[in-house]
């Protein structure tokens, strides 16, 4: 057996680790207005919507449906870019149980896509954006501990539920 | 088919992620005197000792080997950094190529920081856990450097590996 992590205990993870930042956030909304550039944000609200908004345009493009504008995305209140995330993982869902999806052909078309750039299976492109949020969350996480606003976040895999 | 990431695949990103930074340390050792404070750490230098002692230890850990102690660790420099990379690297490769390995298998780990629940893993979800660990710190690091006015450059994302198709 080859050892391996699927794609539904990363999807558990995704969601546990939304799961706390939207709890944390909704309990500390002024965390939404501090200052980020992150990726270009100017704020962790924006950053949030980046992280979510990924995520649900992702989702998209793996199933084949019409990708949501950047610019169509909600800027807030936090609530609706979390609806973001909670649309995102009902399209993660029922990729994951379609039967019928080939996983390893190298078929995903993402319009940013440069031409030399390979095109990744559906495996390879649902694992970059399951993890695509994790790797956002570490930054937030010291985002607010610099800002001496530390979340407690245990963002580290070692402390998910969704796999033993 | 449940579709997986396999061990093999995310020990090539990190391997992949490593060299990057090894080489980009290299090119700009004024970078590893910066101040950090990711994880306690006083500097650049500090943070990426973390990072690949961790590895090593996790490695150490699963295979069953004498685990050396933090404080044994180098300080430095770089290179012999590295070094805990590559042993560590050459212990999740000899685990993985063990077809005798029980993954299954539960660690008892009784770490401050380790909730009750966590606290008994298999060796699965430790070797996961351990090849994604430097992932999110470097994205750390990365942005640490670009607010200090030094972008690396570093493309973090999966997406970029060529570790899996």
């Amino acid at each position: 057996m080859t050892p391996s992590i699927t794609l539904q205990e990363l999807l558990g993870w995704c969601e546990q680790s939304a799961d706390f930042w939207k709890v944390h956030l909704d309990a500390n909304p002024a965390l939404l207005q501090l200052p980020c550039g992150i990726g270009g944000n100017a704020d962790v609200q924006a950053f949030v919507r980046h992280i979510w908004g990924a995520e649900l345009v992702w989702s998209q493009i793996i199933c084949g449906l019409p990708v949501t504008d950047y610019d169509v995305w909600p800027t807030g209140p936090l609530d609706a870019l979390f609806d973001l995330h909670l649309a995102a993982i009902r399209n993660f869902r029922a990729l994951l149980e379609n039967p019928n999806m080939n996983w390893d052909e190298c078929s995903v078309h993402y319009p940013w896509r440069r031409p030399e750039a390979p095109k990744p299976s559906p495996r390879k492109a649902l694992a970059h954006i399951l993890l695509h949020s994790q790797r956002h969350w570490a930054q937030l996480s010291t985002l607010v501990r610099a800002a001496g606003l530390p979340s407690g976040f245990l963002g580290d895999l070692l402390a998910c539920s969704a796999l033993d | 088919m449940i579709p997986a990431i396999t061990f093999e695949e995310l020990l090539a990103w990190s391997s992949q992620s490593a060299n990057f930074w090894k080489a980009h340390l290299d090119a700009n050792p004024a970078l590893l005197s910066l101040p950090c404070g990711i994880g306690g750490t006083a500097d650049v230098q500090a943070l990426v000792r973390h990072i690949w002692g961790v590895d090593l230890l996790w490695s150490q850990r699963l295979a069953g080997l004498p685990q050396r102690n933090k404080d044994d660790w180098p300080q430095g420099p770089l290179d012999v950094l590295f070094d805990l990379h590559l042993e560590a690297v050459g212990n999740f490769r000899s685990l993985l190529n063990d077809p005798g390995k029980s993954w299954d298998e539960r660690l008892i780990l009784d770490r401050p920081g380790i909730p009750p629940e966590a606290s008994r893993p298999t060796h699965r979800k430790v070797l996961g856990h351990a090849l994604l660990h430097s992932q999110r710190h470097w994205a750390q690091l990365a942005t640490l450097l670009r607010n200090a006015g030094f972008p690396s450059g570093f493309k973090g994302d999966l997406l970029f590996s060529s570790g899996l198709e």
